[in-house]
């Protein structure tokens, strides 16, 4: 297995994209080997975002997680219980309860019926709610599950628990396992790329920390203020051209310290240099909209020069297409303890069209059936309401690690499948549970990778992302 | 004869590593035979007795060469066809196959060979080399005699002969300098002192620049930066709120105790116990905040137990992986797979540090605390010179005046009284004017009176018609006229003073000129539907003209029927003034405002009879009564505290209790002084008082008519009594004061009956009562809470007993000094005096606060227990503070806490503690431990490359070895000092083809190693070279400019990240602000941690967004700006100013080669800045030149140095 030599190399020339090993690197790599350094041809492979074979063929060769940080009500978007509304005003029964502990509500709290109507769509006949019209029109593309719960109730364990398997800081992120083993495809963007669209991620950078795997594969955030990668932009007054003449300036005086110390990690060095250079190009390129037409972005509803949950979609799909492995877009602000109504009209408002638009964008572009798509929150909220006067808060719901929904699309998931079930009062998973652990290992399976086998040896022994759990959800695999 | 002479240490690592090929032949148990054990057989073989099969265990010799319940022996050494095991893992039968089927284990025929080979040597067991004590190592012979400087050489040395290397030439000189300044102080040394070194010819040069540097105090900044990794310092507390702790005051020691070189045991000590060794000095108090940097989670509704629960865990990992390098961390769930650490240890070593609370502590500092001490003289005083600030009396006579015509502007009515008053009936509009006109034959009127009336007509008592009683007067406007329909003439006022006004609604505002909304407005704390009345006087007193028609005019334009709705106006008279001079005049006013106060406390107070708590428990904090009745409580808390508190029967008949009081008061052992204790998420200090129950002799007593001294908002002691848990009393904004809420019992209590008091403190963050007293009272008035100092009611109780009348207090009557002083502290003519008072006490500088450690007192231990899984939510039996059975015990006699814990990690009696210290030393001079997995020296830990001289070091640092004689104990300047004046510290770095081919991670170190700096040596360095660098230490931590969003975008806890004014912008890198969820964006860049966990070593990585930083980041730009303004303004040759700018970069001279380089570049730019191309000024930055040739010259080398600070020599340690 290639992971293992990768692992046992002991890297220390950390590489970022993929072929580092390219340009004045590589004349000077070159020069070396044919110095009789026959070892060195270790280390030049040992580049860790060279593309890996995985495991077995893969489904998917890339993963869009639209995370909706904050956790949207399932009760009102896809888990529709008109059993639930018969108890509005009165209090769940304890027995259904058992001893959860909640954040901000009592057990014995009332309970809130759906707050909007739903209705049948698709040939699926999925019920979905009025808020979310466009997501309806997709049904069929997508697999609704509805049936996944988790072990953490508080926003950011939970976040740090989905992302890495684990709910404190410190274990290596999704998308850092999957560039781990499978390396990289795009050869002048990052290979793992994390956007915010909204307030605030309660999990920050540990939801898209390598861990204790190499620092090299922590998601590149790409942000809307300023530079969209940092410092990719030239100082003021320095133009393209100075900037490639005292880049030349630099490879050549270190060219010439590497002939004189002979350490490969200058070659390195070198490389990581032009790639840099390359990045200034390929960075606004990719922010670029000129080039999108006028009916894609209506169909994302994305106004090119205004950051937004659509235009994190549009760039979504841009990277895809320029071989981007793993992208993180989180939408935060779905934590309604107050006007669960007012915060989902509000927050679908900014993202239903834009989810679905991109499911059809990469459909009709062929990258659907190699692009996963992953749709939800941290957790779900509870079917009973949150009512305090004191902080404020009516008709809200609190948190609910039970039972929540999230949707797939795409990268080897079934279409029009709606999964799992829950009780009437939506509490509790009846049917075809879902951990987060099953999850990770199923994303982990379409990529090619099984979930027992991505190992990293750290503090004496082998981890992974799913720790001692996971299991692979087959039925939900076309 | 030579390899003879050879320890068998060395001997053993030689083989070790020479012969993995004939390791077949005999296989070692520690690095062959124990894995595979480990990996099919300890799981059900194993220490883990839970989990053990058939009785039998394999992991000790002794119990796997016995017979096991079966009768058959799993080992018999020598004879592997005899043994079980052999038998049992060749077997196919389904019923008799190791391992079993359902374990979808499968050992290797190769394992299989292993095992049998073992058993047929004499099957060993050895235990593991990092759990036996290391001894002192005798050097090993080498060839090379002259080579070496000290025992580190020889080991290397012999090493090196062993694999037929050469060790490299001795670095030339500008590498060394700039090597050991990088190394030992993290900043390159300027030309001048490179050249100090390179031309000093003494043979004790290169010693004396060591010695130089080990002195210099940034030899603690950059050390010091090196432990806080280890000890996962940052400024802000990690999670989703992610809040500005302050613990600055630990990173400071840290660097402190560097520079002073404190002994490395008493380093450790100090950091793990520092509160407990006796007499502890706030220095080591200070430093126990090393594990308070522990993340803490303020998430709302989180459970603040279940994140302490996982701070311990970071604990123990943090400790182990320091003074162990032990994956402790692994026996948080079940036993160690590996080492012989069992999960029940795992929980000992956690009740070893479990025990202590974790508060913040001010840091008393001279400069402070003088001028504390100075400005609260100063208050001192001002208070003692309030009374002498009385005001004059008014002296005014005053007279109602009756209306003789009154008109709304809107529909109301306005209708006079009998009393002079106007009540105000009818329609009530949003905003009116009203106009009243009055005739009166008072002259020289000096102030005008408007008294506004409550009444019961109005809504809630009035005086206003809103529906809650309030008013604003938006503007009060009066004028005379001789007679009706004559010429008005506008009087002017200059002042106004009124009994009460609301916040933001003075009455001042009421003559403001300015008729729209704002204006006097009454509403208040406390009982507020009362009359108010407020006095406007005017610029000059009326003349005497006799009668006059005076109109008054009263504006409420605030909207939402803010409108009066029963008012009186009186005019005011100048009298004659009392006789006497000024200073009698102002005591006398003093004296009668002072009785008529005192009269009016004395008639109020309560005699209120603290009851004595006979039982106080709680669910989870302890409730302490200490002698004055008054209960302080400790210990942990939930976010759901319910206390329980029994009182004696009272004693005496007669009289009845009819209410009781709760006084809530501030004690230092709280927070910000308490009397809450809410310590996280929520206002540190406050209390919330969700529901109080009382209940007498079983029976519910009904409380009634709350009131309290004082509420944050609406959180008032009502809240406690409404029946719903998510309201309460709170004290917030009232912190470090005393506060009251009393109760009345709806049916009096007989007073002989037990009275038992709930208190129940619920909010989504933990809020109890920190300390707190109840009384009852049989007073059979309407009793309510008063903001009275609780220590003066006893005078007035006296006063009233007494049954004197206050006596009518006269100027040379010495008045009561308590009663006085509170007098002057709410007396309304003191106000504006009072004023300066609270600014100068804003003033007053507060201490630095940081986090420490404080050991519990004996009789509130908290209890350990094992965790099944290592869940939080699945406590089991409890656990005993022990350290790791296998490795050793504590001493008999020793107490087992975290002192005796910290003490036995630097003892001898812990074999790993000094191996540990030495490699992670080592690694930070050659980029690799001798031990390379720095964090684990378990059994899966890697081997030492070099045992004898890992132990060698190790024994030298301790001072345990025998004729220890290079390191004084502990002494780590003197470690570095040895390292550093080794000749393998000071070999060249030149990389060879044979180096690559033979030992290309060099392990050997045939060369010394080349790694990139620390991104924190980067930036300071970079500043240094350019001067920028402050030299400014210690101190908060500072905001230098990094790219826009990085702490805000995305971050749920958003840090607006202002950068710091002055020098504090170029602060060396370690005090740069680190905030956990969004580091400093540089620092994550070049691998630095976030401080969200213990970091033994670092990545090192080579990117391209390091080199985009390195670039185009401001600091960087600003760096290059800076060099070019300086290297523009010298005279030099353009070609001798190139030198010296490389030299300032780089340390040593450029080559001829270079220098073209760089000219030829700078020709190239010249032209291209010349022709216009290049904008010079955007290049140059900010500045001013006279000239576009010097703007030119500036932005020439602005890029020469921009290219200069980019290579790759200069961001590597070589």
């Amino acid at each position: 297995m290639q992971i293992e030599q990768l692992k046992n190399l002991e890297i220390t020339r950390r590489h970022f994209f993929r072929d580092c090993q390219l340009g004045v690197g590589k004349v000077a790599l070159a020069s070396l080997l044919t110095a009789g350094a026959t070892r060195m041809s270790n280390a030049a492979v040992a580049n860790p975002m060279a593309p890996r074979k995985p495991h077995f063929d893969p489904k998917a060769k890339a993963v869009i997680h639209l995370f909706m940080a904050g956790a949207p009500s399932q009760l009102d978007l896809f888990d529709y219980k008109p059993k639930l509304a018969d108890f509005t005003g009165k209090p769940i029964p304890p027995e259904v309860v058992g001893g959860q502990r909640y954040a901000f509500i009592r057990p014995d709290a009332n309970c809130l019926g759906p707050v909007f109507k739903f209705a049948r769509h698709g040939q699926s006949g999925a019920e979905l709610s009025e808020v979310l019209p466009h997501l309806a029109k997709i049904v069929d593309d997508i697999t609704i599950v509805k049936s996944v719960h988790t072990d953490q109730f508080n926003h950011a364990p939970a976040q740090i628990f989905f992302n890495t398997g684990f709910s404190q800081p410190g274990r290596p992120s999704l998308g850092s396992w999957v560039t781990y083993g499978l390396g990289a495809e795009a050869s002048d963007l990052p290979a793992f790329v994390v956007m915010s669209t909204g307030a605030g991620i309660s999990g920050g950078a540990a939801n898209w920390s390598s861990g204790f795997l190499p620092t090299v594969y922590s998601g590149c955030r790409l942000r809307n203020q300023g530079d969209p990668i940092l410092d990719v932009s030239s100082p003021a007054g320095i133009d393209p051209r100075l900037q490639r003449d005292s880049l030349d300036l630099i490879g050549t005086l270190n060219r010439r310290r590497l002939e004189q110390e002979g350490d490969p990690e200058i070659a390195t060095r070198i490389a990581s240099y032009e790639m840099a250079y390359r990045l200034q190009t390929s960075a606004p390129e990719l922010m670029d909209l000129k080039s999108e037409s006028k009916e894609t972005l209506e169909m994302y509803g994305c106004e090119p020069d205004k950051p937004s949950f659509a235009r994190a979609c549009l760039l979504a799909r841009r990277m895809i297409e320029r071989g981007v492995r793993f992208i993180n877009i989180y939408n935060e602000g779905w934590d309604a303890h107050s006007d669960v109504a007012g915060n989902l009209r509000n927050n679908c408002g900014k993202t239903d069209q834009a989810s679905a638009a991109l499911v059809t964008d990469l459909k009709r572009r062929g990258l659907l059936d190699e692009t996963l798509v992953v749709w939800g929150g941290e957790f779900g909220r509870t079917p009973m309401v949150e009512t305090n006067p004191a902080l404020g808060r009516s008709l809200g719901r609190d948190h609910h690690p039970q039972a929540y929904t999230m949707w797939m699309a795409g990268g080897g998931i079934k279409r029009g499948l709606v999964y799992g079930s829950t009780d009437d009062l939506g509490f509790h998973v009846v049917d075809n549970p879902v951990h987060v652990h099953d999850l990770q290992a199923t994303i982990l399976h379409l990529l090619g990778m099984d979930h027992e086998r991505l190992t990293y040896f750290h503090a004496g022994r082998e981890f992974r992302l799913t720790d001692v759990h996971g299991r692979i959800v087959h039925d939900l695999l076309a | 004869m030579k390899i003879l002479c050879l320890s068998a240490t060395l001997l053993a690592s030689v083989c070790c590593f020479l012969t993995v090929a004939s390791a077949a032949d005999s296989p070692d148990y520690g690095r062959d035979v124990r894995p595979i054990l480990s990996q099919f057989c300890f799981k059900c073989h194993g220490p883990d007795e839970t989990k053990r099969e058939a009785g039998l265990r394999l992991d000790l010799r002794e119990a796997a060469v016995k017979k096991a319940e079966s009768g058959e022996r799993p080992i018999v050494p020598g004879e592997p066809a005899a043994s079980e095991l052999i038998r049992r893992i060749h077997s196919t039968d389904s019923e008799l196959q190791m391992p079993p089927a359902s374990t979808k284990l499968q050992m290797s025929a190769a394992q299989k060979e292993t095992l049998k080979k073992w058993i047929a040597a004499g099957a060993e067991y050895k235990p593991h080399w990092s759990f036996v004590p290391p001894e002192r190592t005798p050097l090993p012979g080498v060839e090379k005699k002259g080579w070496p400087r000290g025992g580190i050489d020889t080991f290397i040395l012999a090493r090196l002969e062993a694999e037929k290397l050469n060790p490299s030439t001795e670095a030339d000189r500008y590498t060394l300098v700039r090597r050991v300044s990088l190394d030992l102080i993290g900043l390159p040394p300027t030309p001048e002192e490179a050249d100090e070194f390179v031309s000093d010819q003494s043979p004790d040069a290169y010693e004396r620049l060591i010695d130089r540097l080990i002195a210099s105090p940034h030899y603690g900044e950059r050390w010091g930066r090196r432990w806080l990794d280890l000890a996962r310092y940052a400024d802000t507390n990690g999670y989703e709120k992610d809040r500005t702790r302050s613990v600055w005051p630990y990173r400071d020691w840290v660097i402190s105790a560097i520079n002073r070189n404190l002994p490395y045991d008493q380093f450790t000590i100090d950091q793990l116990a520092g509160d407990m060794l006796p007499g502890a000095t706030q220095d080591q108090r200070i430093a126990t905040g090393f594990h308070r940097n522990t993340m803490l989670n303020e998430e709302g509704g989180i459970d603040p137990l279940e994140f302490r629960f996982y701070a311990m865990t970071d604990r123990v990992a943090t400790t182990s992986i320091i003074w162990t390098g032990l994956t402790m961390v692994c026996a948080q769930c079940h036993t160690h797979k590996y080492d012989p650490i069992t999960q029940r240890d795992y929980y000992s070593m956690f009740a070893l540090l479990n025990n202590a609370d974790e508060p913040e502590m001010d840091v008393v500092r001279s400069d402070i605390a003088a001028r504390r001490v100075e400005i609260e003289k100063q208050i001192a005083r001002m208070q003692s010179d309030l009374p002498k600030r009385f005001p004059l009396p008014d002296e005014l006579t005053w007279t109602i005046v009756k209306p003789i015509a009154a008109t709304s502007a809107g529909e109301a009515k306005l209708e006079p009284q009998s009393d002079g008053s106007i009540l105000v009936t009818g329609p009530t509009p949003d905003t009116d004017t009203y106009q009243i006109q009055f005739e009166t034959s008072v002259s020289d009127i000096a102030a005008i009176r408007l008294e506004a009336l409550a009444d019961p007509k109005l809504p809630s008592k009035g005086p206003g018609r809103t529906p809650h009683g309030n008013f604003v007067l938006s503007e009060f406007a009066a004028s005379v006229t001789a007679k009706e329909g004559a010429a008005e003439t506008p009087l002017k006022f200059t002042r106004a003073t009124a009994d009460f006004s609301q916040e933001m609604f003075s009455v001042d505002k009421a003559i403001d000129g300015e008729t729209k909304a704002s204006g006097w407005a009454i509403h208040g704390p406390g009982e507020w539907n009362v009359n108010r009345t407020a006095t406007f006087f005017l610029a000059q007193p009326t003349g005497n003209s006799g009668p006059s028609r005076l109109i008054i005019r009263l504006h409420q334009n605030f909207g939402k029927q803010h409108t009066l709705g029963k008012f009186r106006i009186s005019v005011g008279q100048r009298s004659a003034s009392g006789g006497g001079t000024e200073s009698d005049r102002r005591q006398t006013h003093l004296a009668r405002k002072f009785g008529e106060w005192v009269a009016s406390e004395r008639d109020r107070v309560v005699k209120w009879t603290p009851l004595k708590p006979t039982a106080a428990t709680s669910n989870l904090p302890l409730l302490t009564v200490l002698d004055d009745n008054s209960i302080i409580v400790s210990g942990d808390m939930s976010k759901h505290d319910l206390y329980d508190i029994t009182f004696a029967p009272g004693t005496g008949t007669g009289s009845r209790w009819t209410a009781i009081r709760i006084e809530a008061l501030p004690d230092e052992r709280l927070p910000k002084n308490g009397p809450g204790r809410v310590y996280y998420e929520g206002p540190f200090g406050d209390f919330f008082m969700s529901e109080i129950t009382l209940k007498a002799n079983g029976q519910r007593v009904k409380l009634t008519a709350p009131s309290q001294s004082f509420a944050n908002g609406g959180n008032t002691a009502a809240m406690a009594l409404d029946g719903n848990q998510q309201t309460g009393w709170s004290i917030n904004g009232g912190q470090g004061k005393s506060h009251v809420a009393v109760f009345r019992f709806e049916e009096p209590v007989n007073r002989a009956s037990q009275l038992n008091l709930a208190l129940l403190f619920e909010r989504y963050y933990a809020a109890g009562l920190g300390r707190f007293r109840v009384s009852v009272t049989d007073d059979v008035r309407a009793v309510e809470a008063s903001p009275l100092p609780l220590d003066l009611e006893p005078m007035l109780l006296a006063m009233r007993d007494s049954k004197e009348p206050v006596k009518p207090a006269s100027s040379n009557v010495e008045l009561p000094p308590l009663l006085l002083s509170q007098f002057c502290e709410v007396a309304p003519e003191l106000a504006e005096a009072r004023k300066e008072i609270a600014n100068l006490r804003n003033q007053i500088p507060a201490f630095p606060t940081t986090l420490v450690f404080q050991e519990r007192p004996a009789n509130n231990p908290r209890t350990t227990h094992r965790h099944h899984r290592g869940e939080f939510l699945q406590p089991k039996e409890q656990v005993q503070p022990a350290v790791i059975a296998s490795l050793t015990q504590l001493q008999q006699g020793e107490p087992a806490n975290r002192l005796t814990f910290a003490r036995w990690l630097v003892s001898r009696s812990n074999p790993l503690g000094s191996r540990v210290t030495v490699n992670r030393e080592w690694t930070a001079f050659f980029g690799r431990g001798l031990v390379r997995t720095v964090e684990d020296f378990g059994s899966q830990g890697a081997s030492p490359s070099n045992p004898g001289l890992l132990d060698w070091l190790a024994v030298e640092l301790s001072g345990d070895g025998q004729n220890a004689i290079a390191v004084p104990r502990w002494d780590m300047k003197q470690l570095h000092r040895m390292i550093t004046c080794s000749a393998v510290y000071r070999q060249s770095s030149r990389v060879t083809a044979e180096h690559l081919a033979r030992d290309t991670q060099n392990e050997w170190l045939a060369r010394s190693p080349r790694f990139r700096l620390e991104g924190e040596i980067i930036r300071d360095s970079a500043l240094r070279a350019s001067g920028l660098l402050s030299q400014k230490m210690l101190g908060p931590s500072v905001f230098p400019p990094q790219p826009a969003g990085v702490t805000t975008e995305g971050t749920y806890g958003g840090l607006s990240w202002t950068v710091s004014p002055g020098e504090d912008r170029y602060r060396r890198t370690l005090y740069t602000f680190s905030k956990r969820t969004a580091p400093f964006a540089m620092n994550l860049t070049f691998d630095g941690p976030s401080g969200e966990a213990c970091v033994a070593r670092r990545e090192v990585t080579n990117t391209p967004l390091q080199a985009l930083t390195l670039l185009n980041d401001t600091v960087f730009v600003e760096t290059a700006q800076t060099l070019g303004r300086s290297f523009a303004a010298r005279n030099e040759p353009a070609e001798e100013r190139l030198r010296i700018l490389f030299r300032q970069i780089v340390t040593r001279p450029p080559a001829p080669e270079e220098i073209d380089l760089l000219n030829k570049f700078a020709e190239h730019q010249r032209v291209r800045l010349a022709a216009g191309q290049l904008d010079a000024k955007l290049i140059a930055g900010p500045g001013a030149e006279a000239d576009a040739e010097r703007w030119q010259a500036r932005a020439l080398w602005t890029l020469i140095a921009r290219s200069i600070l980019n290579l790759d020599e200069v961001v590597t340690r070589n």
